[in-house]
Formats: structure tokens, C-alpha cells, sequence
């Protein structure tokens, strides 16, 4: 029963809330709405039992996304009216798209239905042999790194190709580099706020650790380098947002991100190719290792540590480019 | 050395892939942007070596296949090359081989020094997500490398010197990411009914159950997402722009690979996955498609006419194009889709040989405003006349490609029934010969309206050479059609009929 009215009370908030981003015309607001949005899809995914989802959805979609949208909004943007319905034609397609979601889920199966499809085909073998196969228990892991690891291969492309893309469209700083103590334009006073900065700096090694902790125990509880990756990246954001940009960069160099992020892709590749070399198929860890579940375990640790170094140095190379922009 | 080249065989798949998707990478490490060029041409060589490879291996057997990570079909991902793959191959990667040379001659657009190792680790993954979508067997995978190429295509398109280059690549991201939601959705929606990503696991197992309105919606869905991606004519927004604003070697690469891998898309989804009987004969597909197809050859010619700008005129004549190769693909017969494939490569070669010719005239003039080039045919004779070349294929004249897959695409219509689509065909044709007459005029007759530049600047090779071989390969498909119709033919019969 609570998990009914848990269900329908956070869907009925991401409707309400997608229609006031919809609206909204001023984009503080925008940018607030869209971290509650992430904030309530991420409860929804706890509830979902997608632990290792709702991590990344916190840190991204509430945590960096919101970083980068505020450095570059200004305040002079704020229109005086700040509310305003959408064009009829986009109300109109939107309800035709929406008609025919509805009519699509009359012959979808029930939800929690365990005689669906989706729990009746593949994944009765995920579930009932990947602990012999790759000897992990975590099956999220096994699935996301073994059986369909070339998927999250092609996911970490994804990434690094968006690190590359706002590296390639940063403006071209003529200026030299930002100066020093350049702030967040809406919440100066904010950072500047010793009660929040005394407490935030003794958070920031606690979320590394926790980082790392989710980096490494991804075979066993939810996680993995995605999760790792951008826990970490917000960790070190933190840091940059409570001291400056600038001070960051000393301590970690953009060069250095850029680096990380092209090495993990290529960390990821090259286990694959030693699948190759060793006389298997790309990405095939059983030769890895001197027995199946042994070279399994020693794949998957490698390819995450590389997804973790991607996903980090790009998370922190966005941060580094969108502060660029302002001067 | 020996061991290694039959074991190297039997990864050629995957090696299609891997080789420029773990280059990128590298590129970038290296950040010479001397270096990086060079390893992008070589790269571009050894995919075409590849790509020559696998078609070599599918004369001796027809269908490869390659277990990724070692784990069979349905519970891994699959790579599997049949005749129809190695024909969309050979097509992306001969174009990307020459568009990468003729980069060479090109400035990298407007890019900071330390952005600009970060233009060919983009291109490389462009050219990696294209081959990607098209060796995989694996609908997620699918998703997955359209997503590498969209978002690098995005990149390399808002490179370009203008400053709207960025407004283009950002509308053409956001109909992207439109297109990609639906086909995301459509796929999300699939394994909810079935279970499984693996194509031809999909396509078995939902000839054993029957459709229902969740897989109808599936496939309604993805002819949404991915006429976004091919520029189908209602859907097609965003390619004059993006065409018109990105450098020219972007815009090079483009027009023969991106819209032609959703095309293949396209072709592979509705045979291989929902099934021909499922969407042509259930569901009313040959009429939407052949319907759009006929608005957007009969309409597009005329937006074209009124152009002021002279590659933008040819991105909406690439519209008009795609909208021939849809209606081969509406018919649904083995003679549609053979007319469809024998346009994508004739389009393919054709608009890349233009978009060559385009971009060194522009550089060379200054301008690309169709009423500033008055007599500059005489000045850059040698482009000039491809450029004519071209336009006369795109009209489908006797004796150019562009004949042959029109007469094709005629035969398969009144083969179908549907004689009476000959005439939009046709109809189309000579709307295309009014904008290709008007360049003629204008650039042969038309007096010189700018001062001509100090030395007409040679021809250096890197411009000569990607164009020469691109208007050989047409002069040669043109008069001697039967190799490359046979190669259509064949990989046509092998979709339709995967047994025999």
C-alpha cells in the first residue's frame, strides 16, 4: 500500500513539475525545477530497486547539471514575466504523443508482472547462471560489463565524446585565465558563507572515499566506474565551487583531465584487444585470467577503473571549460 | 606473422569498429594537430582495407557473424556482415577515405589552437558510430553508436566559420535528440514485449507472438526517430542548415555517410526486425512512406530553386534525393529496395563530388551567393564542370548514375503496380533540372560580378585527386552499370531471402 501511494504521489510530482518546466520562462527556475525533477526520479528509481541509477541520476542530473547550467545563466536574464503556456502546436503534438503512449501501454504487460517478457527471455539465464559464468553477485554488473560490455564500452564513448565536444566549443581564452576568486554569479554570499564552506570542505573527503568505495564494491552492492565516476567528479567540483576554479586547477591541471579522459576509453579498448591478442573474441575476459571467473573478475575490474577515469575527468573537464567561458 | 592474419580475419568485424573508436583516443592524447591529420587519412585507408576484407570473406560465405566478449547471440551483443552490409560499408568508408583526404586541404574551421587535435578525434568517432550502426545485430547497440555519431556529428558541424554554424548545430541537436528519444522509446518498447535486443531474436520472437498495439507503437515510433536521422521530407528541418553552415569537409563526410546509415537503418529495422510482412503487409508503411517520398521529390526541387546560397541549394536538392531513396524502400519489393540502394551509392558519391566542388569554389571566391558567381566557370573550369557533372546525374541524364537508379526505381514501381509513381519521378526530374540550369547559367553565361582574385590559386592535389577518383567511379557506374546493379541485386536478394 505505501509503495502504491509512493508511486503515484512521486509520478504525479514529475508530472507537475515537467509542466512548470514547460511553462516557466525564467531559467533560475528552470534550473531549480529540473534538479527537483532529477531529485523525485531518483526516489522513484530507489523505490524501483535501481539503486546504482538513482546514484548517477543525484549526482548528475541534480548535483553537475545544475553546476553548469548556473555558470552560465545570468541574472540579467530573468524575464518579468515569468510564466507563459507553450504555442498550441506544441500542446497539440504533445497530447498526440501522449494519446499514443496511452494506447501503446493497453497491451503492455502489468506492472510487476513476473510472467512479463522482459523476465521470461534473457534474463532467466543472467539470473540463473551469471554467478557460475562470471562469479560476481552483483547480475546489474555482470550484464553491464560482460554480457553487454560492449554497450557500456560504447556509453563511455558517449561520455567522452560530450567532454570533447565542450572542449572543442570553449570559447578561446585570450583574456589568460579566469581571475582568481571568480564566484558563482547567483549565490556569492552562498560560498562565501563560512557555516557552509566549513562544513562542505569536511564532506569532500568523505564523498571521494565514498567514491571510491562505490568504484571498487560495484561487483558486490550497486555501483560501478559510472557511479564512481561522477560521485567523484562532484567531489572535486565541490572542492572548486567553495575555492575557485582557479585554485583547483592548480591542484589538478586541465591538461591532466583531458588526459584521464581519453586514457580511460583507451583503458577500456586495450582490455579489449588483449582479448584479441590472447586468441579470444573483443572484450572476452575469461582469458584474462588463469581460470573463467578469475580473468572475468580481473576484466571487469580493469574496464570500470577506466570508466571511472573517464566519466571523473569529464565531469571535472566540464566544470573546467564552462568557468572558462566567464570572465 | 602467418598465424596472425587468418586469426586477424576472423576479427574483421569488430575490427571495423574498434580501429577508429580507440584511434580517436589517441588523437587526442597526442595533440598535434600535424600528427592527427595524418592518422586520421591512415586510419580512413585501413577501414577501406577493411571494409575490402570483409567483402572478400562474404563472397565465400554470406553471412559472418562475431560474438562480442565471447557470449552467444542473445545474451551478448552480436556483430553479423551480410552483401547488404558490406554495400552500406563500402559506400561510408570509399567516401570517408576521399572526404578525408580532401580535409587535408581544408582549414579546420574556426578552433582555437588546443581544440583543434579535438576536430579529428570527433571525426573519427563520427565515422566510428556510423560504421558501428551498421555492423551491429544488436538494437540497443544500434542506439548506442547512433548516439557516438550524433553527438560528434553535432561537434563538427559547429565548427564551422560562421557564427551561425553553432545556432545550426544546435537545432540540428535538438532534432537529433528528438529522433533518438523515439527511437530509444521504440526500443524500450520492443523489449518490454519481447524480452530481447538481439535483431534477429526480436524479429523470431515477434513472428511467434503477433504484433499488438505496443509493437505497432514500437514501429511507429522508430519511423519517427529515425526519419529525423535519413531527413525524411516532413522531418528534414535541419540539414540545410547544418549542410550549409558546417566546414566544408564536414559537410563532405556528411552528405555521403550520416543520412545513408539511417537509410540502412531504416531498411534493416523494417525487414530484418519487424518484418516485411509486418509493416507492408499489416500496417499501411508502403503508403506513408512512397506518400512522404512523393511531397518531398515534388516540393524540395522548388525550395531549391529559390536559393540564394549555393550549398544550401544543394542540401535541399539532398532532400529531395533521400526522398527517391524512401520511396524504394516504401515499396517493400526486391526491386524497391534494390533501386533504393543503387541511389544511395549513386547519391553518395555524386553529392560528395558536388559538396568538393562547392566548397573549393567558395574558398576560392569568397562567396557561396549563387548570384555572385556569374562566369565563374571560367575561372575554376575544372571544378566547375564536376560541379555540372553532378547536377546532371542528380537530373538522372542518360549515360550519368543518376540514370541508372532512376530507371531502376521506375522499373520497380510499374513492376509493383504503382506505374502511375513514374510520373511524380519524372515530374521530380525536370523540377531538378530547373535548379541545376539555373547554376549552369548563371556560373557559364552570367558576367563576372566579382573581381577575379589576385592568381587564380592552383589546384593542389589533395583537392584534384578525392575529385577526380569520385567523378571517375560515377563516369564508370554510369556507363557500365552492371557491376554495381549486380552488387545491389545481390545484397537486395540476401535481406529479402536470408536462407538462399
Amino acid at each position: 500500500m505505501i509503495n502504491v501511494v509512493a508511486d503515484v504521489g512521486l509520478l504525479c510530482l514529475l508530472l507537475t513539475v515537467a509542466l512548470a518546466i514547460v511553462c516557466t520562462r525564467s531559467p533560475l527556475s528552470l534550473v531549480l525545477l529540473s534538479g527537483i525533477y532529477s531529485i523525485a526520479l531518483c526516489t522513484l528509481f530507489v523505490i524501483l530497486d535501481a539503486v546504482d541509477v538513482a546514484f548517477t541520476e543525484a549526482a548528475v542530473g541534480a548535483g553537475i547539471s545544475a553546476i553548469l547550467f548556473f555558470a552560465v545563466i545570468r541574472p540579467e536574464d530573468e524575464p518579468v514575466t515569468a510564466f507563459s503556456w507553450p504555442s498550441s502546436r506544441a500542446i497539440l503534438l504533445g497530447l498526440g504523443v501522449g494519446v499514443l503512449l496511452l494506447a501503446g501501454t493497453l497491451d503492455m504487460p502489468m506492472y510487476g508482472d513476473h510472467l512479463a517478457p522482459a523476465h521470461q527471455h534473457l534474463a532467466l539465464r543472467f539470473l540463473g547462471q551469471s554467478f557460475e559464468e562470471i562469479g560476481i553477485p552483483n547480475v546489474v554488473t555482470s550484464v553491464l560489463a560482460s554480457y553487454r560490455g560492449y554497450d557500456t564500452l560504447g556509453e563511455v564513448v558517449v561520455i567522452f565524446t560530450a567532454g570533447v565536444a565542450v572542449l572543442i566549443l570553449q570559447p578561446d581564452n585570450k583574456k589568460g585565465p579566469a581571475k582568481p576568486g571568480d564566484r558563482d554569479r547567483f549565490a556569492p554570499e552562498l560560498m562565501g558563507n563560512p557555516v557552509l564552506k566549513t562544513v562542505l570542505l569536511r564532506m569532500i573527503p568523505l564523498v571521494v572515499l565514498f567514491g571510491l568505495y562505490v568504484q571498487f564494491h560495484g561487483d558486490y552492492g550497486p555501483g560501478g566506474g559510472f557511479q564512481a565516476g561522477v560521485i567523484l567528479g562532484a567531489g572535486v567540483i565541490t572542492y572548486g565551487l567553495l575555492s575557485s576554479a582557479t585554485r583547483l586547477k592548480r591542484i589538478i591541471s586541465d591538461k591532466w583531465v583531458t588526459l584521464g579522459m581519453a586514457l580511460g576509453v583507451l583503458v577500456y579498448g586495450l582490455v579489449g584487444v588483449a582479448g584479441l591478442f590472447l586468441g579470444a573474441n573483443f572484450l572476452d575476459y575469461s582469458v584474462l585470467g588463469p581460470t573463467q571467473t578469475a580473468g572475468q573478475h580481473l576484466g571487469i575490474l580493469l574496464i570500470e577503473l577506466g570508466v571511472g577515469l573517464t566519466v571523473s575527468c569529464t565531469m571535472v573537464s566540464l566544470y573546467y571549460c564552462f568557468k572558462q567561458g566567464e570572465s | 606473422m602467418d598465424s596472425l592474419i587468418p586469426a586477424l580475419e576472423n576479427h574483421l568485424p569488430i575490427l571495423q569498429v574498434i580501429v577508429p573508436l580507440l584511434i580517436a583516443p589517441f588523437c587526442m592524447i597526442l595533440g598535434s594537430r600535424r600528427l592527427a591529420r595524418g592518422i586520421m587519412v591512415l586510419t580512413a585507408g585501413i577501414m577501406l582495407a577493411i571494409t575490402l576484407g570483409l567483402a572478400s570473406l562474404t563472397l565465400q560465405q554470406p553471412v559472418i557473424t562475431y560474438d562480442l566478449g565471447g557470449w552467444a547471440a542473445p545474451w551478448g551483443i552480436e556483430y553479423r556482415v551480410d552483401m547488404l552490409t558490406v554495400f552500406i560499408l563500402f559506400t561510408i568508408n570509399l567516401v570517408h577515405m576521399l572526404a578525408s583526404v580532401f580535409c587535408l586541404g581544408r582549414q579546420d574551421g574556426n578552433l582555437g589552437t588546443a581544440a583543434r587535435p579535438a576536430f579529428y578525434t570527433a571525426w573519427l568517432l563520427c565515422i566510428a558510430g556510423l560504421n558501428g550502426m551498421v555492423v551491429t545485430n544488436d538494437a540497443f547497440n544500434v542506439f548506442v553508436f547512433l548516439e557516438i555519431s550524433s553527438l560528434a556529428t553535432y561537434t563538427l558541424i559547429s565548427c564551422g566559420r560562421e557564427p551561425l554554424a553553432l545556432l545550426s548545430a544546435f537545432r540540428y541537436l535538438v532534432a537529433g535528440a528528438v529522433g533518438a528519444t523515439f527511437i530509444l522509446l521504440s526500443i524500450g518498447l520492443l523489449y518490454m514485449q519481447t524480452g530481447t535486443l538481439n535483431i534477429s531474436d526480436l524479429s523470431r520472437v515477434i513472428a511467434e507472438r503477433g504484433s499488438d498495439r505496443t509493437i505497432i507503437l514500437a514501429l511507429a515510433f522508430f519511423i519517427i526517430g529515425v526519419g529525423v536521422k535519413c531527413a525524411v521530407f516532413p522531418l528534414h528541418d535541419w540539414l540545410p542548415n547544418a549542410y550549409r553552415f558546417a566546414p566544408d569537409s564536414v559537410t563532405v563526410l556528411l552528405s555521403g555517410t550520416a543520412t545513408k546509415v539511417a537509410l540502412y537503418v531504416l531498411i534493416r529495422f523494417l525487414h530484418d526486425l519487424f518484418g516485411a510482412d509486418f509493416g507492408f503487409a499489416e500496417m499501411p508503411l508502403d503508403m506513408v512512406l512512397v506518400v512522404t517520398a512523393i511531397f518531398g521529390l515534388l516540393l524540395v526541387p522548388f525550395i531549391a530553386l529559390r536559393e540564394s546560397n549555393l550549398k544550401r541549394m544543394f542540401a535541399w536538392s539532398s532532400v529531395a534525393q533521400v526522398s527517391y531513396i524512401v520511396m524504394g524502400i516504401g515499396l517493400g519489393t526486391r526491386l524497391g529496395i534494390e533501386a533504393a540502394l543503387l541511389h544511395l551509392f549513386n547519391h553518395a558519391i555524386v553529392k560528395t563530388a558536388i559538396f568538393m566542388a562547392v566548397g573549393i569554389i567558395i574558398a576560392r571566391t569568397g562567396t557561396a551567393r549563387i548570384r555572385h558567381l556569374g562566369g565563374m566557370a571560367h575561372r575554376h573550369r575544372f571544378a566547375s564542370c564536376i560541379m555540372l557533372f553532378g547536377g546532371l546525374s542528380l537530373i538522372g541524364l542518360p549515360g550519368t548514375v543518376g540514370f541508372v537508379s532512376k530507371w531502376v526505381l521506375v522499373t520497380a514501381v510499374v513492376d509493383k503496380g504503382w506505374w502511375w509513381l513514374a510520373i511524380p519521378i519524372l515530374a521530380g526530374s525536370l523540377a531538378s533540372a530547373a535548379y541545376v540550369w539555373r547554376i549552369v547559367e548563371i556560373m557559364w553565361t552570367k558576367p563576372a560580378v566579382l573581381k577575379p582574385e589576385a592568381p587564380a590559386a592552383r589546384l593542389h592535389w589533395v583537392e584534384w585527386l578525392p575529385l577526380s577518383v569520385l567523378a571517375g567511379l560515377a563516369l564508370w557506374f554510369g556507363l557500365n552499370a552492371s557491376l554495381i546493379t549486380g552488387l545491389a541485386s545481390s545484397a537486395a536478394l540476401g535481406l529479402l531471402n536470408p536462407g538462399g
